[in-house]
């Protein structure tokens, strides 16, 4: 085997045997008894993969009806299609502003300094990269799929169709795989352009950006052509769902695999390794920092390398007293905005869809536990952020119902937003959603949020904040926070259903409100005792 | 006689069973400077922790300039100022933005920025006010503590070893401050190995050993 492939694989084998060991097998074990294991693993995680994936189907179904006008073969394919280019476009661009190429210091004495093939060094990080980062692109396409099947025969999977969803999940696969494949040969070619010899070529970055907003202009300017425009990946995917020919299908995608790799094969042969190297370093610690689950340290790391050495300072102006906070939180939000931030809320809307929709009381009790989880999680960044710096913090002279509501009010009151947001589009896409659900939104985001914060001062002691450390939320805050909104909402929810007149269940939600507000001012009461208590 | 700046109440700490700080009770006057030393582990970091108020103590209580600090605390942290061995700072704002924000938060308005920058241009971070702390050596980020301290106003100066890791122009500015503060009424409590810090300040020592404090 080939130097670097070998060393490639070695690296991948050495990934593989972490999952692995996680289920409790040794692949250097080569006992019988330990080959039986293996067999049974395969079959385990293949009937649970297939038995999730036929559960996720349910949520698929309920979302591709979403589009009314539109059959759910065209709707999947819709969806698809968008994810795979959203990907391929996003990627391309972080590939054009750095290296895809991520090299451990080993690598960097071993295969960068030395004079092995580029293409081959090229290749080898791609396929292997593709395999770890392909399974949820093809997971979201057999889950359609089956959703497609789902919608067309009803009933539910029964026994004697299981072959049939095979068929189609092995179907969509196949044409799904070889795109994806193309896409990311691509968006590694531009990270190997632009790291072609010594020169930076930052001009790169504009292929990426050039291309989405071509697309994004024509798509504005003839919507209805957009199938057209789209064609290359609409097509095979189309085919994929059974809308055209899978052998047609199958040959387009296996273009795009080919021309991808092609692309990547013209591009990677004066790639700089050493530059690759000496740009991945930090991204590489950061991956093994993150494997090794010390998030907060990963997470330092990464804003760090964001952030570089330094910034003209704001001149921003601000207010005196507690307002300080806010307008320190809004430089450092400007400082640093991350796309993390950016999908949390975009996970809030759809959870709120979610909880609006009319998907059926599973889906909207799984909706509001997603929802709760989330908004905990956002209303605490903040004042975890803040209590990590107590020295600081603790220091300024601020009463603590201040700091506390300025601490919460900007996640709470988009978190509001937010969800009443979702309620319109859903509204917009012709479902009213029930009327106590949308009143008593803002008393259960207050509920949450402070049941949150509550349990992370419980859980703080002053002698970790002095380290830097704060309490993370835990699960009894999260508990608390869904009884408070949840059980209220639940009752008037309840109560306004046996109510047909136009105004009673509207009246009844101004009351859920009005209770969850009482609840939600008992923890307020509750989340300033325990902050002076903080030991 | 004059209201103590600083004023501890049969105040200890405890870890567990473990009582780094047994009831003590003093006082610091306008115009003292207090040099706490001790071997390792004999609580003066904890000390300086409660008596900011960073730290609850277990037990009794802590006035600054009369005001109690766990039930007045807003009235009682506009008088302090705490600077630690190893302080920490917001990842994403400049030395700068630091200054202003601490401004901001004590209310300090009017010529904030004249003030910042003589301060910065003492300690010698002028030229690195645009670059995050986390970019600063330690000594910098030590003596951007103390600047963050001194940009504010306050009463009594609490410093857990301020000279551990300064350069000795820095020492000697800082000693030059000091001397400033007492000059202007304010009360110094400091924990420092040094000990020549107690004659180069004419200063007050106080020894402290297994969490009991010895006043000379």
């Amino acid at each position: 085997m080939n130097a670097v492939w070998m060393v490639r694989s070695r690296q991948l084998a050495s990934q593989i045997r972490f999952w692995v060991a996680l289920v409790g097998y040794d692949p250097r074990d080569r006992s019988i008894g330990q080959n039986i294991y293996l067999v049974y693993l395969a079959v385990f995680f293949s009937l649970w993969g297939f038995a999730v994936l036929a559960l996720l189907a349910d949520l698929g179904a309920g979302v591709l009806v979403l589009f009314r006008g539109l059959s759910p073969a065209r709707t999947a394919t819709m969806i698809i299609a968008s994810v795979l280019l959203v990907d391929a476009f996003l990627k391309g661009y972080r590939s054009s502003k750095r290296s895809p190429f991520i090299f451990s210091e080993e690598d960097a004495g071993l295969i960068c300094q030395t004079p092995v093939d580029r293409r081959q060094v090229a290749f080898a990080w791609m396929v292997t990269d593709w395999l770890t980062v392909v399974w949820p692109f093809a997971a979201l396409a057999v889950v359609l799929s089956f959703a497609n099947i789902q919608l067309t025969e009803p009933g539910g999977i029964q026994w004697a169709h299981i072959p049939q969803y095979w068929l189609a999940g092995m179907r969509v696969a196949s044409i799904v795989l070889p795109i994806h494949l193309g896409f990311t040969s691509i968006d590694y070619a531009l990270g190997a352009l632009r790291l072609r010899g010594d020169q930076e070529n930052s001009l790169v970055r504009l292929i990426p950006v050039g291309l989405a907003l071509i697309l994004l202009s024509l798509i504005a300017v003839y919507p209805s052509g957009f199938q057209a425009y789209l064609w290359p990946v609409w097509f095979p995917v189309s085919a994929a769902l059974g809308e055209a020919s899978w052998l047609a299908g199958w040959f387009v995608a296996a273009l795009w695999a080919l021309s991808g790799l092609l692309i990547l094969y013209g591009c990677s042969y004066r790639l700089n390794l050493s530059r690759a190297a000496q740009e991945s370093h930090t991204r590489w610690v950061y991956q093994q920092v993150s494997w090794l689950g010390d998030t907060r340290l990963a997470h330092q790391m990464r804003r760090r390398e964001k952030l570089g050495s330094g910034h003209l300072s704001s001149r921003l102006p601000g207010w005196p007293g507690a307002w300080s906070l806010i307008w320190k939180d809004w430089v450092t939000n400007q400082r640093a905005p991350s796309f993390k931030q950016l999908s949390a809320w975009l996970a809030i809307f759809f959870a709120s869809l979610g909880l609006m929709l009319p998907l059926g009381s599973g889906v909207h009790l799984n909706a509001f536990v997603i929802w709760s989880v989330l908004v905990s999680q956002r209303g605490i960044e903040r004042l975890r952020g803040d209590l990590g710096l107590w020295m600081i913090t603790h220091q300024l002279p601020i009463r603590t119902a201040e700091l506390i509501l300025l601490e919460v009010a900007q996640p709470l009151v988009s978190t509001i937003f937010v969800t009443w947001l979702a309620g319109g589009i859903s509204v917009w896409l012709g479902y009213a959603p029930d009327p106590t659900v949308f009143l008593f939104i803002p008393a259960a985001s207050l509920c949450i949020v402070l049941s949150a914060v509550f349990d992370v001062l419980r859980r703080c002691r002053s002698t970790d904040l002095l380290a830097g450390n704060a309490a993370d939320l835990g699960a009894g805050g999260l508990l608390m926070g869904m009884i408070f909104a949840g059980v209220p909402m639940l009752l008037f929810s309840w109560a306004a259903s046996h109510f047909e007149m136009g105004w009673v269940p509207w009246l009844i939600g101004l009351a859920g409100l009005g209770f969850g507000s009482a609840i939600a001012y008992g923890v307020w009461r509750l989340t300033l005792y325990q902050y002076q208590r903080i030991k | 006689m004059a209201q103590p700046l600083l004023q501890a109440i049969a105040l200890s700490r405890s870890f567990g069973d473990f009582q780094a700080i047994k009831p003590l009770d003093f006082v610091i006057q306008a115009g003292e400077i207090v040099i706490l030393t001790g071997p390792n582990g004999a609580g003066k970091t904890t000390l300086l922790n409660c008596l900011s108020g960073l730290l609850r103590a277990s037990q009794g209580n802590v006035l600054v300039e009369g005001h109690d600090l766990y039930r007045e605390e807003v009235a009682a942290k506009e008088r302090l100022a705490y600077v630690l061995d190893v302080p920490r700072f917001y990842t994403e704002l400049t030395a700068w933005e630091h200054l202003r924000f601490i401004s901001l938060a004590f209310a300090v308005e009017s010529g904030w920025e004249a003030r910042a920058e003589s301060i910065l241009k003492e300690f010698g971070l002028w030229e690195s006010r645009d670059l995050y702390p986390h970019n600063l050596s330690r000594g910098m980020r030590l003596k951007l503590g103390i600047c963050l301290a001194l940009i504010r106003p306050f009463k009594v100066l609490l410093m857990d070893e301020p000279t551990s890791a300064l350069d000795p122009d820095s020492t000697a500015l800082l000693r030059e401050k000091l001397i400033n503060l007492r000059l202007n009424g304010c009360a110094v409590l400091l924990s420092s190995h040094d000990l020549r810090l107690v004659t180069a300040l004419d200063a007050i020592h106080w020894k402290m050993e297994g969490g009991n404090l010895d006043f000379g």
